[in-house]
């Protein structure tokens, strides 16, 4: 193993030469069916926008409103949270316990001002790959027309309150 | 398909076909030609540079040619095995895709391979091929490029298919405003196929309700049917969403031509509305034909070599088609699927294993032992130890991602100790470069990033064990199937994207924790509850593997619903049912089952493999087993107080009728004489919102055949019918008998029923008759009530409440899955056989039967369960026993007990738990942790993607 | 260690002399928990830190400060608790928190601020407010949240936020009900987050100075002690006079008019923010008192000896806090009375959580109120 000749940083990669900012989305998937839809995707050679990072857990039933308001807390411009369609679980009815804790996240989302429209819910099934790419698409175009998330940009607020608490 | 791909146990030859068979059953060799695919299946690793590479672009098939294809080509996304396959009819041999194939797995002069096989069983399950619809002329298949058939429509609406999911007319692209489906094209006696193809219905249905979905643009769904025939479980509830959401217009009627309007192509298709009773000319963008199922080419052959023949139409022949679904006229040699005659796919998965259960009466004694040697774990502990190993795949992923940047990026990050590349980390070298990895750095982690875990995890994971390293300590991170395959055009993002994957693939395999496979006793062992055919037929097929079965029957007689004077033929072929039932019974006298009459099941404790079941009546004992079969049956609906029945003489129901027929099988007599005339009326407690929504499937048939027998003694019958659903084997022949005797059907109006004439007995039935616009009166001197089927109470509540298996809103046990697992209900190790999962006739019901067996030895093959660590736990501490998890877990594995300190707690059952962790989201304090998939994995993740892309 | 000499020092930790008297009063340990509150102040006073991970770490404390009311010394066991968790925090250690984290999650959602929240839903026609400006600033507190949240123990908390500004009006005071008020901070302050802490402190101190009130009303036990004992340093000119609902109703008693009898018998939860953290016991009992007709049934265990609802700093959930809830709930029921009022909304949270108990809810389950909603019933 050679270490890096380049000095690799952290930063985003900027090659581009377009400094046109992009939003930065989380994925939650179901090992079954939405997990399987983004693999279809991608033997398919669907291309779609590059903006989101996926989490796959074995059912949308296990994501709970903690995992997405952590997202938000840590700068995310939206949480997209998906699963298989109703009737096609593989636990039968974990997608249903996903709408509970959704709604309940929902709520609580809308409380604390940030935009409905950062936070969506989709059904999504192995086989429909092209469906995910076109949520993919859309939602990322959805969020990136609310801009940046209030909260993504506020490092550096926090920064200048940890001064004020130091001085 | 990719689970028996992956089964050790299964070996898919593809390509290939029957060339000879000999011997017995037990004993059977069978040769078998592989035809050359050119690509080694084994080298293959379904990179895709060769499709890119060829040059020859062709038609595809599965697409039905609506969608190109190379020379080189996959036939679909998802095949098994993941390897192309070269079309030598149209390939030049340019030697392409030969240059680009980095594992060097096309040979273009691979030769044929034959193969003998030694086996006991021989399953067919050659499924059917679609009508052809050009036979039929005046539809226009194949003359108007607007008319299509059901199964382009269906490569159309399938969202990875050849128009992502839209509908689009094949002469001009253009979505469609109106599309008009007709049913039963080549079926129920057109194009020479007296049958019902059965999912054609459905089929027509969920493609109206998936095109609304889809294309709101289209304006206009009809539906040309002649009965519908929403028969299986659910279906009615399917339909009645469609008149709901008003997805499709329904017109009854079937087409006599269609014309094409020259230069719009824009389709007029003749029918009449039989129901308004005019010629309707519909308009249509475009016509979809829901194609009739015809045998296979090679159905012929394949019967002739394995001795089984054809029947009438040139399916598989079944030997007794009134009875099993899957007896071919040989021993050993089963059928299954459509291969038999078309089938809806839940019942073609219920005879898929039932023919396997039949097969497994050959094998007994050659079941593979369960082995798998141990190696002495590694020591993994103290703080964690990472390595990364960067996959190239080729150029699938390095032709896009820079790897060096991506090894050099990773080795960064803190607890990373080593980061490597390889070619193809799949290989077997780059399987060797992991352990090497592993011992040379004393890595306590492993992060592959390759392809997507959902086919490569095990492969790395079996590595990992291999060497004693825990597989639970591994993490894939999936950069090429969600990476460099579809942000190829924007190779920066994809970079960023791939850097930012590992990091969160890090900080998760950074939390891993190694878990252990548990393992629990299994009691081979099972339990049949119920004595009917079900039953029966259950507890035969198991006990003649050599498992011991106790077969509990709760009355003094085995035959249930079978037993005379219950009923007296079988149709369609009329076989007396007290014939067949002594057959059932000698063979499972033969079995060994031990059977226990005038006794019930008190109480079920524990869980798959170690279950009790306390046993009363005849036997005061508890016994072990390790599975159940719960073939309790259903009970059929009473219609006191409806049609006249226990007020009017001469009322009936159809199973009142069969026990006359039972009693005096000369003639059916009212009042001493044989009735005159006689009426039927259907649907009695069925397709009723009040009672119960869906069909009960089996009066059809047994409301033709009765009305046969009738017509046979000499009365005038009258059939009162809402639609005529003869799905069953022989029953649409029936149909044609019963009309061809001059039984009279009359189509009862949605939302009315016939009127029962008489004061004191019965008289006549009035009904409006849709069909001719004109109230009819018809004489009866018996009125048959064809009564539906419900749930068996208080057996159904009683089970329910000891096994916690699920029921449906219907009140019928709920299947796991209808299409996936038909005969298993949410808790593990509870089958359900019969009718007890809701209304089905004995054919279906001794296929589900034997399916229930073969799911039941699928635990009782082995002497332990082999117990998933994935699973949620919980911390006994924290557990405030508030009981949402046992409250929310449809698998009944957390209980609550009580430990006598004043709260309850929660225990969740390794052997039940199937690890959604959907209890862990619930859980209020956090004591349960669903494993490999905790809180704290998940939120290092989270904390990884942000931390590594700051805000831009 | 000078950092916990300090601490020993602030907190009167280096008086105790191992008589272990706070052990056994510790509710968490009659509930058979594992847990010693000593071993803490030792390890205090020999330069150790109490270990953060096992048994009886330093989150399990309820921080509900019945040890501090027996320490024959008077060890400040609750103050060392909160400073030790500042230490923790800092040094990264992960408190695993109910529910994930959610809570926590949306309190710095709320510290980061920048969003304007819609958290004023509730307000009803008839109820007179000012969103900026007044001289009596109504404190709601994360009422809307908890309801919010909760869906699934049919949480009423707003009632209680509700009654008080009706209760204000009838007084003849339109109160400051702020949109821009943010989560006091006091669950990430007893989690040791002080930095996030601050940056709430900062904010809401800024938002009532602004109003130019001068009284804070606060019907929330935990917004108001964190107001009264820990925003201290955040406020720049001269403090607006601080107190519970309650307090100011009970020096209003006169000017309402409770007319409607309510004839009915009730239980009072002390909450511990409101009782042993700041001492207010005879207020919310004389405003109760003054309902024509009602008759306060006490529990067992109440005023400074009460339990405490076992829940309060969303850390330390867990068997031993749900037995404190079950055992308080039975007394509860012990009274007779078909209602427990309680003076913070937390209170509710978690004894509505403990009644979800499928095999003892019929045991223990009692109507639960918020005091002004029983007081804002009195009135016509």
């Amino acid at each position: 193993m050679t270490k890096a000749k380049t000095t690799i940083t952290d930063q985003p990669v900027t090659a581009t030469g377009t400094e046109t900012w992009q939003p930065r989305i989380l994925v939650f998937a179901c090992n079954w069916c939405s997990y399987a839809g983004a693999d279809t995707a991608g033997v398919g050679r669907m291309e779609h926008e590059p903006h989101f990072r996926m989490i796959r857990v074995m059912c949308s039933g296990r994501i709970q409103p903690a995992f997405v308001l952590k997202a938000f807390e840590k700068g995310a411009d939206g949480v997209l949270v998906s699963g298989c369609h109703f009737g096609d679980c593989h636990y039968i009815f974990g997608n249903e316990r996903a709408v509970e804790q959704f709604d309940k996240t929902m709520n609580m989302v809308k409380l604390l001002g940030i935009e409905p429209g950062r936070l969506r819910l989709e059904w999504i099934s192995a086989a429909e790959g092209i469906r995910f790419a076109e949520i993919i698409n859309e939602f990322t175009e959805q969020v990136r027309q609310l801009g940046p998330s209030p909260l993504s940009s506020k490092r550096l607020d926090d920064l200048r309150i940890e001064e004020e608490i130091d001085g | 398909m990719m689970d028996a791909g992956r089964h050790p146990l299964i070996e898919v030859i593809t390509n290939a076909e029957v060339t000879g068979m000999s011997g017995g059953p037990g004993d059977f060799r069978v040769q078998v030609r592989k035809h050359p695919r050119y690509v080694d299946e084994e080298k293959c690793v379904a990179c895709g540079q060769c499709v890119e590479a060829c040059h020859i672009v062709q038609g595809n098939e599965f697409d039905y040619n609506l969608k190109a294809r190379k020379a080189i080509y996959r036939p679909f996304p998802q095949s098994v095995p993941a390897a192309y396959v070269i079309d030598m009819d149209h390939c030049k041999k340019c030697w392409r895709c030969v240059k680009v194939c980095e594992p060097e797995a096309i040979d273009f002069d691979m030769p044929a391979r034959d193969y003998e096989f030694e086996v006991g069983s021989i399953i067919i399950a050659a499924g059917f091929q679609e009508f052809d619809a050009s036979a039929l002329g005046n539809y226009g298949y194949a003359r108007f490029p607007n008319v299509i058939t059901s199964l382009e429509l269906e490569r159309m609406l399938n969202a990875s298919g050849v128009t992502k999911g839209h509908i689009v007319r094949p002469s001009d692209q253009q979505t469609p405003r109106s599309i008009l489906f007709i049913q039963c094209v080549g079926a129920r006696g057109e194009g020479g196929r007296p049958y019902c193809s059965r999912f054609c219905c459905m089929n027509a249905v969920k493609d109206s309700l998936l095109i609304r979905q889809h294309d709101p643009e289209v304006e206009d769904i009809t539906i040309l049917y002649t009965d519908l025939r929403a028969f299986g479980k659910g279906f009615d509830d399917f339909v009645r969403r469609s008149f709901d959401e008003q997805s499709a217009h329904y017109l009854r009627g079937r087409p006599s031509k269609i014309e094409e309007e020259p230069g719009s192509q824009n389709l007029t298709v003749f029918v009449e509305d039989t129901l308004e009773h005019q010629l309707k000319r519909v308009p249509a963008d475009l016509v979809v034909l829901s194609l009739a199922a015809a045998p296979s080419d090679g159905a012929q052959a394949l019967a002739a070599m394995l001795e089984v023949g054809t029947d009438q139409y040139g399916f598989i022949a079944r030997r007794d088609p009134a009875v099993s679904a899957v007896e071919t006229a040989r021993d050993g040699i089963y059928v299954c699927g459509s291969a038999a005659g078309p089938q809806v796919i839940p019942d073609c998965v219920a005879q898929a294993s039932a023919a396997a259960a039949r097969a497994q009466m050959f094998l007994t004694g050659s079941r593979s032992a369960d082995e798998k040697q141990e190696v002495e774990p590694l020591d993994l502990s103290g703080s964690p130890r990472v390595g990364v190993l960067v996959c190239h795949c080729g150029i699938n992923i390095s032709g896009v991602l820079d790897i060096d940047d991506l090894t050099a990026s990773a080795a960064q990050i803190d607890g990373v100790v080593v980061a490597a590349e390889h070619q193809f980390a799949c290989s077997s070298v780059g399987q060797d470069k992991l352990i090497e990895l592993v011992k040379e750095h004393r890595l306590n982690r492993v992060v592959v990033a390759a392809c997507t875990p959902r086919t490569h995890e095990p492969v790395f994971q079996e590595t990992l064990s291999g060497i004693g390293f825990n597989p639970y300590l591994l993490e894939m991170v999936n950069i090429r199937d969600q990476c460099s395959w579809v942000h190829a055009t924007q190779p920066q993002e994809a970079q960023q994207k791939a850097r930012t994957l590992i990091r969160m693939g890090v900080a998760r395999a950074k939390n891993l924790k190694p878990l252990m496979e548990g393992k629990s006793p299994m009691t081979r062992a099972a339990l049949v509850i119920g004595g009917g055919i079900a039953g029966i037929q259950a507890a035969t097929d198991l006990a003649w593997q050599g498992f011991p079965v106790v077969l509990v029957e709760k009355t003094g007689e085995l035959g249930g619903r079978l037993r005379a004077p219950n009923l007296k033929y079988l149709y369609p072929t009329m076989q007396p049912a007290e014939k067949v039932l002594k057959q059932k019974l000698m063979r499972l006298k033969d079995s060994g089952a031990r059977v226990l009459l005038n006794s019930e099941v008190e109480d079920i404790t524990g869980y798959v493999g170690n279950f009790e079941a306390t046993l009363s009546g005849a036997v005061d004992e508890k016994i072990q087993i390790g599975a159940v079969i719960l073939a309790t049956g259903a009970d059929l609906y009473d219609p006191a107080g409806e049609f006249g029945y226990g007020r009017l003489t001469g009322v009936i129901t159809s199973e009142e009728l069969e026990q006359r027929l039972c009693h005096k099988p000369a003639a059916v007599q009212v009042n001493g004489a044989p009735p005159r005339s006689a009426a039927i009326i259907l649907c009695v407690g069925s397709r009723d919102e009040e009672c119960f929504s869906g069909c009960s499937r089996y009066c059809c048939p047994t409301g033709i055949k009765q009305a046969i027998l009738l017509s046979e003694q000499g009365s005038d019958v009258t059939v009162f019918y809402r639609d005529i659903r003869t799905v069953s084997i022989g029953a649409e022949e029936m149909y044609r008998k019963a009309r061809g005797l001059g039984v009279l059907f009359v189509r009862i109006p949605d939302g009315r029923k016939p009127e029962v004439l008489g004061t004191e007995k019965v008289t006549g039935v009035r009904c409006y008759d849709a069909l001719l616009d004109r109230t009819l009166e018809v004489e009866a001197d018996l009125l048959v009530l064809g009564v539906g089927m419900r749930p068996l109470e208080p057996e159904t509540s009683k089970f329910h409440d000891i096994l916690k298996a699920s029921l449906g809103l219907d009140g019928f046990f709920l299947e796991r899955h209808p299409e996936l697992a038909p005969v298993e209900t949410s808790v593990e190790g509870v089958l359900i056989a019969g009718t007890v999962q809701g209304p089905k006739d004995i054919v279906d019901t001794v296929a589900q039967a034997s399916a229930a067996a073969a799911k039941a030895t699928v635990f009782l093959a082995h002497d332990q369960v082999r117990l998933n660590p994935t699973v949620a736990v919980v911390d006994a501490e924290k557990c405030r026993g508030c009981g949402c998890c046992a409250e929310i877990c449809q698998f009944q594995a957390p209980k609550l007990v009580d430990d006598g300190s004043g709260v309850f707690i929660a225990e969740i059952n390794a052997s039940l738990c199937k690890g959604c962790g959907t209890c862990a989201s619930w859980c209020p304090s956090g004591a349960i942790s669903a494993q490999h998939f905790t809180d704290r994995q998940v939120h290092a993740m989270i904390d990884a993607f942000f931390e590594t892309e700051a805000a831009r | 260690m000078a950092e916990l000499a300090a601490i020993a020092q602030d907190t009167r930790a280096w008086a105790c002399y191992d008589c272990g008297k706070c052990t056994a009063t510790c509710p968490l340990v009659r509930a058979g928990a594992r847990y010693s509150p000593r071993r803490h102040v030792l390890a205090t006073n020999q330069g150790k830190r109490p270990a953060n991970s096992g048994e009886g770490t330093l989150f399990d404390c309820l921080t509900c400060k019945l040890c501090d009311t027996r320490c024959p010394v008077g060890v400040e066991y609750t103050e060392l608790v909160l400073k030790l968790r500042e230490l923790a925090h800092r040094d990264g250690v992960e408190v695993e928190c109910p529910h994930g984290g959610a809570l926590q999650s949306a309190m710095r959602i709320m510290a980061k601020g920048e969003m304007a929240q819609d958290r004023l839903g509730w307000l009803e026609a008839d109820m007179l407010t000012e969103p900026d400006e007044g001289e009596l600033f109504l404190w709601t507190g994360c009422t809307m949240y908890y309801d919010a949240f909760f869906p699934e123990f049919e949480m009423d908390s707003i009632a209680g936020t509700k009654a008080a500004v009706r209760l204000l009006n009838k007084l003849g005071i339109a109160p400051v009900v702020s949109p821009d008020e943010r989560c006091c901070g006091h669950d990430l302050l007893w989690n040791g987050d002080v930095k996030h802490f601050e940056m709430l402190a900062r904010h809401n101190v800024k938002l009532v100075e602004a109003s130019g009130a001068d009284t804070l009303v606060v019907p929330c036990a935990e917004c108001l002690r964190t107001f009264k004992r820990d925003y201290g340093p955040f406020f720049s000119g001269k403090k607006p006079r601080m107190l519970h609902l309650t307090e100011f109703l009970s020096e209003n008693l006169d000017k309402l008019p409770m007319t409607n009898g309510a004839s009915q018998r009730v239980t009072y939860q002390d909450p511990c923010r409101l009782g042993r953290h700041l001492g207010v016991y005879d207020a919310p009992r004389a405003v109760l008192n003054a309902v024509p007709g009602l008759e306060l049934a006490e529990m067992r265990h109440h005023g400074s000896a009460s339990t405490c609802c076992a829940g309060g700093t969303w850390s330390n959930c867990d068997r031993y806090s749900k037995q404190i809830q079950v055992n308080r709930l039975r007394e509860a029921r012990q009274t007779m009375a078909p209602v427990m009022v309680t003076a913070c909304p937390k209170c509710q949270v978690h004894f509505k959580c403990a009644m979800q108990d499928p095999n003892l809810k019929d045991e223990i389950t009692i109507e639960l109120r918020d005091v002004a909603e029983i007081i804002a019933a009195s009135l016509e």
